[in-house]
Protein backbone atom coordinates (compact mmCIF):
# COMPACT_ATOMS: atom_id res chain seq x y z
CA UNK A 1 0.00 0.00 0.00
CA UNK A 2 1.76 3.36 -0.93
CA UNK A 3 2.04 5.70 2.03
CA UNK A 4 -0.09 8.47 1.84
CA UNK A 5 1.59 11.75 1.99
CA UNK A 6 0.25 13.59 4.91
CA UNK A 7 2.47 16.64 4.58
CA UNK A 8 0.02 18.17 1.84
CA UNK A 9 -3.13 17.53 3.20
CA UNK A 10 -1.95 18.66 6.68
CA UNK A 11 -0.83 21.60 4.85
CA UNK A 12 -3.92 22.32 2.95
CA UNK A 13 -6.06 22.41 6.54
CA UNK A 14 -3.86 24.42 7.79
CA UNK A 15 -4.11 27.05 5.17
CA UNK A 16 -8.16 26.77 4.65
CA UNK A 17 -8.19 27.11 8.48
CA UNK A 18 -5.87 29.94 8.83
CA UNK A 19 -7.96 31.41 5.76
CA UNK A 20 -11.08 31.49 7.88
CA UNK A 21 -9.59 33.01 10.96
CA UNK A 22 -8.69 35.70 8.97
CA UNK A 23 -11.88 36.19 7.53
CA UNK A 24 -13.30 35.91 11.00
CA UNK A 25 -10.54 38.63 12.26
CA UNK A 26 -11.52 40.73 9.55
CA UNK A 27 -15.08 41.98 10.04
CA UNK A 28 -15.80 44.00 7.06
CA UNK A 29 -17.28 46.96 6.47
CA UNK A 30 -20.64 47.25 4.84
CA UNK A 31 -20.73 50.18 2.45
CA UNK A 32 -22.34 53.34 3.48
CA UNK A 33 -25.57 52.26 0.80
CA UNK A 34 -26.05 49.30 3.18
CA UNK A 35 -29.58 49.25 4.43
CA UNK A 36 -28.07 48.35 7.73
CA UNK A 37 -25.73 51.92 7.42
CA UNK A 38 -28.96 54.04 7.24
CA UNK A 39 -30.37 52.26 10.17
CA UNK A 40 -27.48 52.42 12.45
CA UNK A 41 -26.46 55.78 11.62
CA UNK A 42 -30.70 56.34 13.05
CA UNK A 43 -29.74 54.59 16.03
CA UNK A 44 -26.50 56.45 16.23
CA UNK A 45 -28.16 60.34 16.18
CA UNK A 46 -30.62 59.28 18.49
CA UNK A 47 -27.87 57.69 20.77
CA UNK A 48 -26.13 61.50 20.77
CA UNK A 49 -29.44 63.05 21.61
CA UNK A 50 -29.89 60.76 24.21
CA UNK A 51 -26.35 60.61 25.38
CA UNK A 52 -26.25 64.66 25.38
CA UNK A 53 -30.01 65.11 27.62
CA UNK A 54 -28.34 63.04 30.42
CA UNK A 55 -24.67 63.96 30.66
CA UNK A 56 -23.75 65.01 34.54
CA UNK A 57 -23.90 68.54 33.41
CA UNK A 58 -25.50 69.71 30.47
CA UNK A 59 -25.95 73.00 29.39
CA UNK A 60 -29.20 73.58 30.71
CA UNK A 61 -28.40 71.86 33.96
CA UNK A 62 -24.48 72.88 34.51
CA UNK A 63 -22.92 70.51 37.16
CA UNK A 64 -21.68 72.93 39.97
CA UNK A 65 -18.88 72.23 42.34
CA UNK A 66 -17.29 74.54 45.34
CA UNK A 67 -13.85 74.62 45.73
CA UNK A 68 -11.44 77.35 47.61
CA UNK A 69 -11.75 80.43 44.54
CA UNK A 70 -15.87 80.12 44.51
CA UNK A 71 -17.31 77.83 41.52
CA UNK A 72 -17.26 75.68 39.12
CA UNK A 73 -19.58 75.07 36.35
CA UNK A 74 -19.30 72.18 33.92
CA UNK A 75 -21.22 70.49 31.16
CA UNK A 76 -20.53 67.89 28.53
CA UNK A 77 -21.70 68.14 24.66
CA UNK A 78 -21.04 65.96 21.91
CA UNK A 79 -19.01 68.10 19.14
CA UNK A 80 -22.06 68.74 16.59
CA UNK A 81 -20.94 67.04 13.39
CA UNK A 82 -18.36 64.75 14.66
CA UNK A 83 -20.86 61.56 14.51
CA UNK A 84 -19.42 59.20 12.52
CA UNK A 85 -20.62 55.53 11.59
CA UNK A 86 -19.57 51.76 10.65
CA UNK A 87 -21.28 48.84 10.07
CA UNK A 88 -19.57 45.66 10.09
CA UNK A 89 -20.25 42.15 9.16
CA UNK A 90 -18.75 39.90 11.67
CA UNK A 91 -19.20 36.94 10.11
CA UNK A 92 -20.49 35.46 13.74
CA UNK A 93 -23.47 33.73 13.98
CA UNK A 94 -24.58 35.30 17.68
CA UNK A 95 -23.87 39.17 16.29
CA UNK A 96 -23.71 38.97 12.71
CA UNK A 97 -23.36 43.07 12.39
CA UNK A 98 -21.62 45.13 14.72
CA UNK A 99 -22.35 48.93 13.91
CA UNK A 100 -19.38 51.34 15.71
CA UNK A 101 -19.93 55.14 16.02
CA UNK A 102 -17.36 57.50 16.73
CA UNK A 103 -17.96 61.01 18.36
CA UNK A 104 -16.40 63.74 20.22
CA UNK A 105 -17.77 64.69 23.73
CA UNK A 106 -16.22 68.67 24.97
CA UNK A 107 -16.06 69.12 28.73
CA UNK A 108 -16.86 72.89 29.02
CA UNK A 109 -15.91 74.84 32.49
CA UNK A 110 -16.74 78.09 33.31
CA UNK A 111 -15.31 79.80 37.12
CA UNK A 112 -16.29 82.32 39.52
CA UNK A 113 -17.22 83.51 42.55
CA UNK A 114 -20.47 83.00 42.94
CA UNK A 115 -23.13 79.94 41.27
CA UNK A 116 -24.75 83.26 39.17
CA UNK A 117 -21.74 84.41 37.68
CA UNK A 118 -21.02 81.43 36.70
CA UNK A 119 -23.88 80.05 34.99
CA UNK A 120 -22.93 83.26 32.87
CA UNK A 121 -19.49 81.78 31.21
CA UNK A 122 -17.62 82.33 29.72
CA UNK A 123 -16.95 78.72 29.20
CA UNK A 124 -13.91 77.01 28.66
CA UNK A 125 -13.32 73.94 26.66
CA UNK A 126 -10.96 71.16 29.65
CA UNK A 127 -11.25 68.30 28.14
CA UNK A 128 -11.71 66.26 24.87
CA UNK A 129 -12.90 62.52 24.29
CA UNK A 130 -13.08 60.34 21.07
CA UNK A 131 -15.32 58.38 21.79
CA UNK A 132 -16.18 54.85 20.14
CA UNK A 133 -19.09 53.14 21.05
CA UNK A 134 -19.59 49.18 19.70
CA UNK A 135 -23.33 48.27 19.39
CA UNK A 136 -24.49 44.77 17.78
CA UNK A 137 -27.79 43.89 15.93
CA UNK A 138 -30.12 42.09 17.94
CA UNK A 139 -33.54 41.08 16.04
CA UNK A 140 -33.63 44.69 14.21
CA UNK A 141 -32.47 46.24 17.45
CA UNK A 142 -29.10 48.00 17.97
CA UNK A 143 -27.94 47.00 21.32
CA UNK B 1 -49.69 140.85 37.46
CA UNK B 2 -46.45 142.00 36.97
CA UNK B 3 -45.25 139.64 40.07
CA UNK B 4 -46.97 136.93 39.10
CA UNK B 5 -45.19 137.11 34.88
CA UNK B 6 -42.14 137.93 36.15
CA UNK B 7 -42.30 134.57 38.55
CA UNK B 8 -43.57 132.83 35.63
CA UNK B 9 -40.29 134.49 33.51
CA UNK B 10 -38.23 133.54 35.93
CA UNK B 11 -39.12 130.24 36.40
CA UNK B 12 -39.18 129.52 32.86
CA UNK B 13 -35.49 130.77 32.38
CA UNK B 14 -34.08 128.65 35.27
CA UNK B 15 -35.85 125.62 33.19
CA UNK B 16 -34.13 126.32 30.02
CA UNK B 17 -30.90 127.03 32.34
CA UNK B 18 -31.12 123.49 34.20
CA UNK B 19 -32.03 121.76 30.72
CA UNK B 20 -29.03 123.71 28.69
CA UNK B 21 -26.71 122.90 31.43
CA UNK B 22 -27.22 119.07 31.56
CA UNK B 23 -27.39 118.82 27.47
CA UNK B 24 -23.76 120.33 28.05
CA UNK B 25 -23.20 117.92 30.73
CA UNK B 26 -24.56 115.03 27.95
CA UNK B 27 -22.07 115.66 25.30
CA UNK B 28 -18.47 115.25 25.67
CA UNK B 29 -16.22 118.46 25.70
CA UNK B 30 -12.30 118.59 25.92
CA UNK B 31 -10.88 121.63 27.12
CA UNK B 32 -7.88 122.88 24.32
CA UNK B 33 -5.43 125.67 25.85
CA UNK B 34 -3.50 126.87 23.08
CA UNK B 35 -0.50 129.70 23.98
CA UNK B 36 -1.33 133.21 22.54
CA UNK B 37 2.03 133.19 20.66
CA UNK B 38 5.42 130.90 19.59
CA UNK B 39 7.39 132.75 21.46
CA UNK B 40 7.22 134.44 24.59
CA UNK B 41 10.12 136.80 26.41
CA UNK B 42 10.49 138.54 29.73
CA UNK B 43 12.39 141.84 29.60
CA UNK B 44 12.57 142.09 33.47
CA UNK B 45 14.32 145.78 35.03
CA UNK B 46 17.31 144.90 36.83
CA UNK B 47 18.60 148.24 37.36
CA UNK B 48 19.53 150.04 40.35
CA UNK B 49 15.84 151.79 40.38
CA UNK B 50 14.44 148.35 41.25
CA UNK B 51 16.17 147.87 44.70
CA UNK B 52 13.79 150.52 46.24
CA UNK B 53 10.86 150.13 47.99
CA UNK B 54 7.37 148.74 46.21
CA UNK B 55 5.81 150.55 48.85
CA UNK B 56 2.24 148.15 47.94
CA UNK B 57 4.62 145.03 49.27
CA UNK B 58 6.47 146.83 51.55
CA UNK B 59 9.71 144.57 49.50
CA UNK B 60 12.04 146.25 47.19
CA UNK B 61 10.88 146.16 43.85
CA UNK B 62 13.55 143.17 42.27
CA UNK B 63 12.06 140.95 44.66
CA UNK B 64 8.37 141.37 44.21
CA UNK B 65 9.33 141.23 40.07
CA UNK B 66 11.00 138.14 41.27
CA UNK B 67 8.53 136.52 43.40
CA UNK B 68 5.52 137.50 40.90
CA UNK B 69 7.48 136.09 38.26
CA UNK B 70 8.35 132.30 40.03
CA UNK B 71 4.75 132.41 41.09
CA UNK B 72 3.50 132.91 37.44
CA UNK B 73 5.87 130.04 35.98
CA UNK B 74 4.28 127.96 38.79
CA UNK B 75 0.84 128.73 37.40
CA UNK B 76 1.51 128.82 33.84
CA UNK B 77 -0.42 125.53 32.28
CA UNK B 78 1.95 123.45 29.80
CA UNK B 79 2.41 125.50 26.95
CA UNK B 80 4.17 124.41 23.48
CA UNK B 81 5.90 127.54 22.76
CA UNK B 82 9.50 129.05 23.51
CA UNK B 83 10.30 131.24 26.49
CA UNK B 84 13.72 133.83 27.09
CA UNK B 85 14.46 135.72 29.99
CA UNK B 86 16.66 138.42 29.74
CA UNK B 87 17.57 141.77 31.88
CA UNK B 88 17.99 144.93 31.40
CA UNK B 89 20.10 147.52 33.41
CA UNK B 90 22.75 145.13 32.75
CA UNK B 91 21.57 143.46 29.72
CA UNK B 92 21.69 139.59 30.24
CA UNK B 93 19.81 136.61 28.41
CA UNK B 94 19.24 133.97 31.30
CA UNK B 95 17.65 132.20 28.98
CA UNK B 96 17.43 131.90 25.35
CA UNK B 97 13.98 131.57 23.92
CA UNK B 98 13.64 127.68 23.84
CA UNK B 99 10.52 125.41 24.53
CA UNK B 100 9.27 125.74 28.01
CA UNK B 101 10.44 123.80 30.86
CA UNK B 102 9.24 125.18 34.10
CA UNK B 103 12.01 123.88 35.95
CA UNK B 104 14.53 125.63 33.92
CA UNK B 105 12.57 128.63 33.71
CA UNK B 106 12.24 129.06 37.30
CA UNK B 107 16.52 128.25 37.54
CA UNK B 108 16.34 131.45 35.16
CA UNK B 109 14.12 133.42 37.20
CA UNK B 110 15.62 132.96 40.42
CA UNK B 111 19.38 133.79 38.48
CA UNK B 112 18.42 137.29 38.08
CA UNK B 113 19.92 138.96 41.54
CA UNK B 114 17.72 140.66 43.53
CA UNK B 115 20.36 142.50 45.67
CA UNK B 116 22.80 145.17 44.26
CA UNK B 117 24.22 148.19 44.03
CA UNK B 118 21.41 151.09 43.41
CA UNK B 119 24.11 153.60 42.12
CA UNK B 120 25.97 153.24 39.04
CA UNK B 121 22.96 150.52 37.67
CA UNK B 122 21.33 152.57 35.22
CA UNK B 123 18.28 152.21 33.19
CA UNK B 124 18.95 151.65 29.73
CA UNK B 125 15.50 149.91 28.76
CA UNK B 126 15.32 151.20 25.18
CA UNK B 127 18.84 150.49 24.72
CA UNK B 128 18.86 146.77 25.94
CA UNK B 129 15.58 145.94 23.81
CA UNK B 130 18.02 146.73 20.95
CA UNK B 131 20.25 143.95 21.89
CA UNK B 132 16.86 141.72 22.41
CA UNK B 133 16.02 142.37 19.22
CA UNK B 134 18.97 140.96 17.78
CA UNK B 135 18.39 138.10 19.66
CA UNK B 136 14.78 137.79 18.78
CA UNK B 137 14.64 138.98 15.31
CA UNK B 138 15.55 134.93 14.19
CA UNK B 139 12.57 133.59 15.98
CA UNK B 140 9.36 132.17 14.25
CA UNK B 141 5.96 132.84 14.61
CA UNK B 142 4.47 135.72 17.37
CA UNK B 143 6.11 136.95 19.76
CA UNK B 144 5.18 138.55 23.07
CA UNK B 145 7.69 140.34 25.10
CA UNK B 146 6.45 140.62 29.26
CA UNK B 147 8.34 143.91 30.54
CA UNK B 148 8.65 143.77 34.06
CA UNK B 149 9.55 147.42 34.72
CA UNK B 150 9.30 150.13 36.84
CA UNK B 151 8.92 153.05 34.48
CA UNK B 152 12.19 154.26 34.50
CA UNK B 153 14.52 154.63 31.28
CA UNK B 154 17.59 157.06 32.60
CA UNK B 155 19.96 156.51 29.83
CA UNK B 156 20.20 155.53 25.81
CA UNK B 157 17.30 155.57 23.24
CA UNK B 158 14.14 156.02 24.39
CA UNK B 159 12.40 152.67 24.73
CA UNK B 160 9.28 154.00 23.02
CA UNK B 161 11.35 154.71 19.88
CA UNK B 162 12.88 151.75 19.59
CA UNK B 163 9.24 149.53 20.72
CA UNK B 164 7.49 151.46 17.74
CA UNK B 165 10.14 150.79 15.05
CA UNK B 166 9.91 147.00 16.42
CA UNK B 167 5.91 146.90 15.71
CA UNK B 168 6.94 148.06 12.23
CA UNK B 169 9.67 145.63 11.68
CA UNK B 170 7.88 142.52 13.09
CA UNK B 171 3.99 143.73 12.20
CA UNK B 172 1.42 141.65 13.75
CA UNK B 173 3.90 139.06 15.08
CA UNK B 174 4.97 141.18 18.17
CA UNK B 175 3.05 142.30 21.11
CA UNK B 176 4.65 143.89 24.12
CA UNK B 177 2.77 143.71 27.64
CA UNK B 178 3.89 145.33 30.79
CA UNK B 179 3.83 144.39 34.45
CA UNK B 180 4.32 147.66 36.32
CA UNK B 181 5.88 148.29 39.63
CA UNK B 182 6.03 152.14 39.17
CA UNK B 183 4.84 154.36 41.60
CA UNK B 184 5.38 157.76 41.01
CA UNK B 185 3.68 160.04 38.30
CA UNK B 186 6.54 160.05 36.08
CA UNK B 187 7.19 156.44 36.26
CA UNK B 188 3.23 155.47 35.79
CA UNK B 189 3.32 158.01 32.90
CA UNK B 190 6.22 155.87 30.85
CA UNK B 191 4.64 152.64 31.57
CA UNK B 192 1.09 154.39 30.10
CA UNK B 193 2.90 155.57 26.99
CA UNK B 194 4.74 152.44 26.27
CA UNK B 195 1.10 150.34 26.68
CA UNK B 196 -0.72 152.32 24.60
CA UNK B 197 1.30 152.33 21.33
CA UNK B 198 -0.30 148.84 20.59
CA UNK B 199 -3.92 147.95 21.63
CA UNK B 200 -3.22 144.44 21.86
CA UNK B 201 -1.09 145.29 25.03
CA UNK B 202 -1.98 143.58 28.67
CA UNK B 203 -1.00 145.96 31.39
CA UNK B 204 -1.23 144.50 35.07
CA UNK B 205 0.44 146.71 38.57
CA UNK B 206 2.14 144.22 40.71
CA UNK B 207 0.23 144.78 43.68
CA UNK B 208 -2.95 143.10 41.29
CA UNK B 209 -0.78 140.72 40.19
CA UNK B 210 -0.30 139.52 43.63
CA UNK B 211 -4.06 138.91 43.58
CA UNK B 212 -4.73 135.28 42.68
CA UNK B 213 -7.88 136.12 40.64
CA UNK B 214 -6.23 138.91 38.62
CA UNK B 215 -3.32 137.12 37.74
CA UNK B 216 -5.42 134.27 36.36
CA UNK B 217 -6.85 136.75 34.38
CA UNK B 218 -3.29 138.21 33.43
CA UNK B 219 -1.66 134.89 32.56
CA UNK B 220 -4.79 134.04 30.19
CA UNK B 221 -4.98 137.17 28.67
CA UNK B 222 -1.14 137.57 27.84
CA UNK B 223 0.13 133.41 27.61
CA UNK B 224 -2.65 131.32 26.13
CA UNK B 225 -6.26 130.83 25.10
CA UNK B 226 -8.96 127.90 25.90
CA UNK B 227 -11.54 126.41 23.32
CA UNK B 228 -14.16 123.21 23.47
CA UNK B 229 -14.15 120.75 21.07
CA UNK B 230 -16.76 118.14 21.29
CA UNK B 231 -14.82 114.72 21.25
CA UNK B 232 -16.61 111.47 20.67
CA UNK B 233 -16.85 109.31 23.99
CA UNK B 234 -13.57 107.36 24.66
CA UNK B 235 -13.77 103.80 23.13
CA UNK B 236 -13.72 101.05 25.43
CA UNK B 237 -11.24 99.15 24.01
CA UNK B 238 -12.40 95.31 23.42
CA UNK B 239 -11.54 93.16 26.11
CA UNK B 240 -9.46 90.96 25.22
CA UNK B 241 -10.23 87.52 24.59
CA UNK B 242 -7.81 84.48 25.35
CA UNK B 243 -7.05 82.61 22.94
CA UNK B 244 -9.47 79.18 23.13
CA UNK B 245 -6.92 76.47 23.32
CA UNK B 246 -8.89 72.95 22.79
CA UNK B 247 -7.53 70.22 25.36
CA UNK B 248 -5.49 67.49 23.89
CA UNK B 249 -7.69 64.75 22.96
CA UNK B 250 -8.32 61.23 25.15
CA UNK B 251 -8.61 58.41 23.19
CA UNK B 252 -11.38 56.18 24.49
CA UNK B 253 -13.55 53.40 24.08
CA UNK B 254 -16.87 52.92 26.24
CA UNK B 255 -19.22 49.72 26.73
CA UNK B 256 -22.18 51.01 28.42
CA UNK B 257 -24.13 48.05 26.96
CA UNK B 258 -22.05 45.24 28.04
CA UNK B 259 -23.88 44.12 31.30
CA UNK B 260 -23.24 41.44 34.11
CA UNK B 261 -25.35 39.46 36.01
CA UNK B 262 -26.03 41.11 38.93
CA UNK B 263 -22.74 40.71 41.85
CA UNK B 264 -20.58 39.01 38.48
CA UNK B 265 -18.00 39.92 36.54
CA UNK B 266 -17.84 37.50 33.56
CA UNK B 267 -18.32 38.85 30.43
CA UNK B 268 -21.88 37.13 28.67
CA UNK B 269 -20.81 35.06 25.25
CA UNK B 270 -23.23 37.99 23.30
CA UNK B 271 -21.32 40.75 24.21
CA UNK B 272 -18.04 38.74 22.69
CA UNK B 273 -18.39 40.39 19.43
CA UNK B 274 -18.52 44.22 20.36
CA UNK B 275 -15.68 42.96 22.55
CA UNK B 276 -13.88 41.28 19.81
CA UNK B 277 -13.98 44.63 17.52
CA UNK B 278 -13.07 46.62 20.23
CA UNK B 279 -9.53 44.51 21.08
CA UNK B 280 -8.93 44.80 16.74
CA UNK B 281 -8.92 48.77 16.94
CA UNK B 282 -6.38 48.38 20.06
CA UNK B 283 -4.12 46.07 18.00
CA UNK B 284 -4.46 48.19 14.74
CA UNK B 285 -2.99 51.32 16.96
CA UNK B 286 1.22 51.21 16.72
CA UNK B 287 2.41 50.76 20.46
CA UNK B 288 -1.03 50.87 22.58
CA UNK B 289 -1.37 50.93 26.15
CA UNK B 290 -4.80 50.44 27.26
CA UNK B 291 -6.55 51.70 30.53
CA UNK B 292 -9.67 49.63 31.25
CA UNK B 293 -11.70 51.23 33.95
CA UNK B 294 -15.13 50.10 35.73
CA UNK B 295 -17.69 52.41 36.26
CA UNK B 296 -20.84 52.29 38.14
CA UNK B 297 -23.97 54.30 38.98
CA UNK B 298 -24.60 55.39 42.83
CA UNK B 299 -27.02 52.79 43.66
CA UNK B 300 -25.36 50.69 46.52
CA UNK B 301 -22.76 51.03 49.11
CA UNK B 302 -19.68 53.00 47.76
CA UNK B 303 -17.48 50.19 49.04
CA UNK B 304 -19.44 47.44 46.99
CA UNK B 305 -19.69 49.08 44.07
CA UNK B 306 -15.80 50.09 43.74
CA UNK B 307 -14.95 46.17 44.29
CA UNK B 308 -17.43 45.42 41.69
CA UNK B 309 -16.22 47.78 39.27
CA UNK B 310 -12.63 46.75 39.58
CA UNK B 311 -13.78 42.96 39.15
CA UNK B 312 -15.77 44.09 35.82
CA UNK B 313 -12.70 45.63 34.52
CA UNK B 314 -10.28 43.00 35.18
CA UNK B 315 -12.95 40.19 33.21
CA UNK B 316 -12.67 43.05 30.44
CA UNK B 317 -9.11 43.13 30.15
CA UNK B 318 -8.86 39.42 30.58
CA UNK B 319 -10.85 39.26 27.17
CA UNK B 320 -8.79 41.87 25.68
CA UNK B 321 -5.70 38.88 26.38
CA UNK B 322 -7.91 36.61 25.08
CA UNK B 323 -7.86 38.15 21.84
CA UNK B 324 -4.32 38.96 21.95
CA UNK B 325 -3.67 42.55 23.13
CA UNK B 326 -0.81 42.22 25.20
CA UNK B 327 -1.11 41.93 28.96
CA UNK B 328 2.00 44.05 29.44
CA UNK B 329 -0.14 46.70 27.48
CA UNK B 330 -2.85 46.49 29.85
CA UNK B 331 -3.86 48.24 32.98
CA UNK B 332 -7.32 47.92 35.23
CA UNK B 333 -8.63 50.51 37.74
CA UNK B 334 -12.20 50.13 39.13
CA UNK B 335 -13.74 53.76 40.15
CA UNK B 336 -17.31 52.56 41.07
CA UNK B 337 -19.69 55.19 41.82
CA UNK B 338 -16.78 57.73 41.89
CA UNK B 339 -17.02 59.08 38.25
CA UNK B 340 -20.31 59.67 36.94
CA UNK B 341 -20.15 60.32 33.21
CA UNK B 342 -24.14 60.72 33.39
CA UNK B 343 -26.81 62.20 35.83
CA UNK B 344 -27.53 59.56 38.57
CA UNK B 345 -30.41 61.26 39.10
CA UNK B 346 -32.28 59.63 36.12
CA UNK B 347 -32.60 55.97 35.53
CA UNK B 348 -31.36 56.42 32.04
CA UNK B 349 -28.13 58.18 33.45
CA UNK B 350 -27.83 55.41 35.76
CA UNK B 351 -27.54 53.07 33.33
CA UNK B 352 -25.48 54.91 31.50
CA UNK B 353 -23.27 55.35 34.18
CA UNK B 354 -23.02 51.17 34.68
CA UNK B 355 -20.13 51.02 32.43
CA UNK B 356 -16.59 50.17 31.44
CA UNK B 357 -13.99 52.64 29.45
CA UNK B 358 -10.94 51.36 27.80
CA UNK B 359 -8.70 54.70 27.49
CA UNK B 360 -6.17 54.63 24.75
CA UNK B 361 -2.78 55.81 25.51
Amino acid sequence: MRKLSFFPIIFLCVTLHAGTLAQAEQASILNSDHHLHGHFGEFAQNRVSILNKHYDGTPEKLRLEKNENGYTGRYQQIVPGSLRVEVKQTGSNTSPFIGVMYYTVMTYESNGKCSESVSSGPFQPVRKRNVTEIFRLVRGEWK
Amino acid sequence: MFWKTLWRTSLILFCALVLLGAQKALAQTQTIIEPRADNFIFYVDNSGSMMFDYEAAGEDKIKVARDLLLTINDELPELDADFGVYTYGPYKEYRPATPYDRQDMTRAFEAIPDDFEIFGRRTPMGQDLIKVDERISGLQGDIAVVVLTDGESNIGPRPAGVMQDMYQRYGDRICFHFISVAQTAGEKALVEELAGINPCTVKIDAADLQKDFARADFIQDVFYTTREVSVAPPVEPEPEIAPVVEPEPEEVIVFSNVQFDFDRAEIKPQYAEILREAARQIRDREDPRVIVEGHTCNIGPAEYNMGLSERRAQAVADFLVEQNVDRNTIETRGYGLTRPAYDNDTREGRSLNRRVEMRLE
